[in-house]
């Protein structure tokens, strides 16, 4: 089943890559019966050293986010403990549709917050780390400087907040809100 | 309709496109045709030319949809109005529905789904020219742009039709002889495993014929992958080299 | 559905004890069907009509004949269409509204296997040829989801079928003038669905809805009056391998012998 192999062989998924006594698999790889298959299109990479066999991947990975990645979404709803994010970026790639985060108020601030409200509300523009996927539900914290709101909207009159100090301001119709504001608030204006 | 005279298969055992009887039509296959997606594959296989897109995984819409320990495996094989003799309706046939139906059943086999619980991966079939073998085609392309897509994949899913024309086993029906042979049967399967995901006959056959229908098509299905994989491959390594 | 789905995963791993003895949850062993009773004539208004009861399964059949068009590539044949209805009432998991997938491809699966083994003499269905042909609509109720549809509705169109009277007609010039009497269809060949459920490793015959449930493929095979196969659909998203295929092809042949007896004994 198994022909000549070596490193940087290409591979597609379903590929038989080694007999599970020969080698462990690694990422990109699943074992079922008692062989070692590639699950992605990649190449090979055999390490003796280790007795490990995984697959390099040579196609961009499904556009979902991990433990560490920063995205960039909209607020859909907010509730006093936590709000829902419809995440759009992945790091620089955008995603084709969209993915639902929840960012907690015990990870929107540094400080002391009465509310989610307080932090963003809906419509606004987010960016956010994503600090778990457990649950397979995407956590997200805001509270690094340059994570927050980086576009908002005022709630009175949707016309969009300008950062002044610590409040943001609407131009418009002089309301001020408050908001967790990124470093990088945009003033697109 | 052409409906031909002439015999299907001649006396010395060609067929109207020339060809033997275990011969495939000639399969060309690329892969990222379509920039927006996240996968996508451009199949021709004879007189076929089918575009298969991959979108996802993203959330489902609308959201009672998704389920809770899987993804929600979505396809739509839709045929375009000029892509046939006479104009086809772009109103979903009953056809087309069930096609749908069982391209998606024979793919979902292949892939991890319960990596991506509470999500949607979309997959859209456009078929812009049919001679026959629609569905087959359909499956490789749209397997191709799984595996573009990143997607885990257990297997690939490689697909191809057998049939009963004037009496004898052939493989890869056309049209023509799809319309007028005795039997069609379309088969797809994982080719590193030998596993059957999609079985579908129409006709008349005995059971002797059936089972080497069946032998032939799954010979058919290996000489496709072969074309799968090396179309797979250069694509990517053309891309190393770009960088 | 989704619901029923739920309570069947938790009752999944006996059943797959239950089957590695060779038995089923409700006590009938790989390759048998449940009790079939099948009724016919229940429409009088219908020119043919069968009620078909597999375990709990029940689906009505009925044929009305018409005058239509001819399809323009095959002027000098009649007309069939397959329509299948899967009323809400009949299960939880079924949605008012037009026909979904799931109905669609029933009604095709039974259409092609009434179709493939050319069971109506449709040549014998021309009036005026290019003009104007019977045109016969085959139309499936599913009363009651008890699973294994398929099967269960291939029979109801066939016994409706079987039972179906045509008016005896006259031209007068163009026109069609009724007499009195009727003549039976011409129905010259009795195809027959053979369902099989793939549950781990273990085929089994004439899935139930509590099996179906927990089911990872599905495959049917019609046979028709010489055994030769003259439809096959795999569904629902698993695999077989060759030799089960195999296998069900070798077993639906036998099979489809008792039942098509049934549905013959049945329908005189």
């Amino acid at each position: 089943m198994i022909g000549e192999r070596r490193s940087g062989q290409f591979v597609t998924p379903g590929t038989p890559l080694a007999i599970i006594e020969e080698f462990l698999p690694g990422p990109g790889t699943y074992v079922e019966g008692c062989y070692v298959y590639s699950k992605i299109t990649g190449y090979m990479l055999l390490d003796t050293l280790n007795k490990k066999v995984s697959v390099y991947p040579a196609v961009k990975s499904p556009n979902v986010p991990t433990v560490g990645s920063i995205v960039l979404g909209i607020v859909e709803s907010v509730n006093f403990k936590s709000c829902d994010v419809s995440i759009k970026v992945v790091g620089r790639r955008k995603l084709s549709g969209s993915l639902m985060g929840v960012l907690h108020i015990s990870d929107a601030s540094p400080h002391y917050v009465e509310s989610v409200f307080d932090v963003c509300r809906p419509g606004d523009y987010i960016k956010a780390e994503v600090i778990s996927n457990k649950n397979r539900t995407f956590h997200l914290s805001t509270v690094d400087r340059n994570l927050g709101v980086v576009l908002a909207f005022c709630s009175r009159c949707g016309y969009q907040l300008s950062k002044e100090n610590r409040r943001m301001y609407c131009k418009r119709c002089k309301n001020v809100e408050k908001r967790k504001a990124s470093s990088e608030y945009w003033v697109l204006t | 309709m052409e409906k031909s005279e002439k015999p299907l298969i001649t006396e010395d055992g060609l067929r109207t496109d020339g060809r033997g009887p275990r011969d495939l039509r000639p399969v060309k296959i690329e892969v990222g045709v379509v920039k927006n997606a996240d996968g996508s594959a451009y199949i021709e296989h004879g007189k076929n030319k089918i575009l298969a897109a991959v979108y996802g995984p993203s959330e489902v819409h609308p959201r009672h949809f998704a389920l809770q320990d899987r993804a929600l495996l979505r396809c739509k094989y839709h045929m375009a109005p000029f892509s046939v003799q006479d104009r086809k309706s772009p109103a979903p046939s009953r056809r087309e529905i069930e096609l749908s139906k069982v391209i998606r059943e024979a793919l979902e086999p292949s892939l991890f789904l319960e990596y991506y619980p509470r999500t949607s991966i979309d997959i859209f079939i456009e078929v812009l020219q049919a001679d026959g073998g629609t569905r087959c085609a359909s499956i490789t392309a749209a397997s191709i742009a799984l595996a573009d897509a990143g997607i885990p994949m257990r297997d690939m899913v490689v697909a191809c039709a057998a049939g009963k024309v004037d009496g004898h086993i052939v493989l890869d029906l056309n049209d023509i002889e799809d319309k007028n042979g005795e039997a069609d049967m379309p088969l797809a399967m994982m080719p590193n495993k030998g596993l059957i995901t999609l079985l579908q006959m129409d006709g008349l056959v005995t059971q002797e014929e059936f089972k080497q229908m069946l032998e032939l098509a799954m010979e058919g299905c290996n000489l496709i992958y072969q074309i799968q994989k090396k179309a797979l491959k250069s694509t990517f390594i053309k891309t190393v080299e770009e960088v | 559905m989704r619901f029923s789905k739920f309570i069947t995963n938790l009752e999944r791993k006996q059943m797959l004890n239950l089957l590695s003895t060779g038995k089923r949850i409700d006590g009938r062993d790989l390759y048998s069907y449940r009790e079939i009773k099948i009724e016919t004539n229940v429409i009088e208004r219908a020119e043919g009509s069968a009620r078909v009861y597999l375990g709990d399964t029940d689906v009505l059949a009925g044929v009305k004949i018409d005058v239509g068009e001819p399809f323009p590539d095959v002027p000098n044949e009649g007309v069939l269409t397959v329509n299948a209805e899967l009323v809400p009432f009949a299960s939880p998991a079924f949605e008012p509204g037009p026909p979904d997938e799931n109905a669609i491809e029933l009604a095709r699966v039974v259409d092609r296997g009434i179709r493939e083994s050319k069971a109506i003499d449709l040549a014998k269905l021309c009036i005026i040829p290019g003009k104007k042909v019977f045109v016969v609509y085959i139309d499936i109720y599913v009363l009651n989801h008890g699973g294994n549809l398929i099967d269960a509705s291939a029979l109801a169109a066939l016994a409706a079928l079987l039972n179906t009277k045509m008016y005896n007609y006259e031209l007068v010039g163009e026109e069609l003038k009724i007499l009195a009497g009727y003549q039976p269809l011409p129905v010259k060949n009795y195809p027959i669905a053979v369902t099989f459920g793939k549950v781990s490793d273990y085929i089994i015959l004439d899935p139930s809805l509590d099996e179906e449930q927990i089911m990872d493929a599905r495959l049917t095979i019609t046979i028709d009056k010489d055994k030769r196969i003259c439809a096959i659909q795999k569904g629902i998203g698993g695999y077989f391998t060759l030799q089960q295929v195999r296998d069900i092809a070798k077993i639906a042949s036998e099979k489809s012998e008792e039942l098509r007896k049934l549905v013959l004994s049945e329908c005189k």
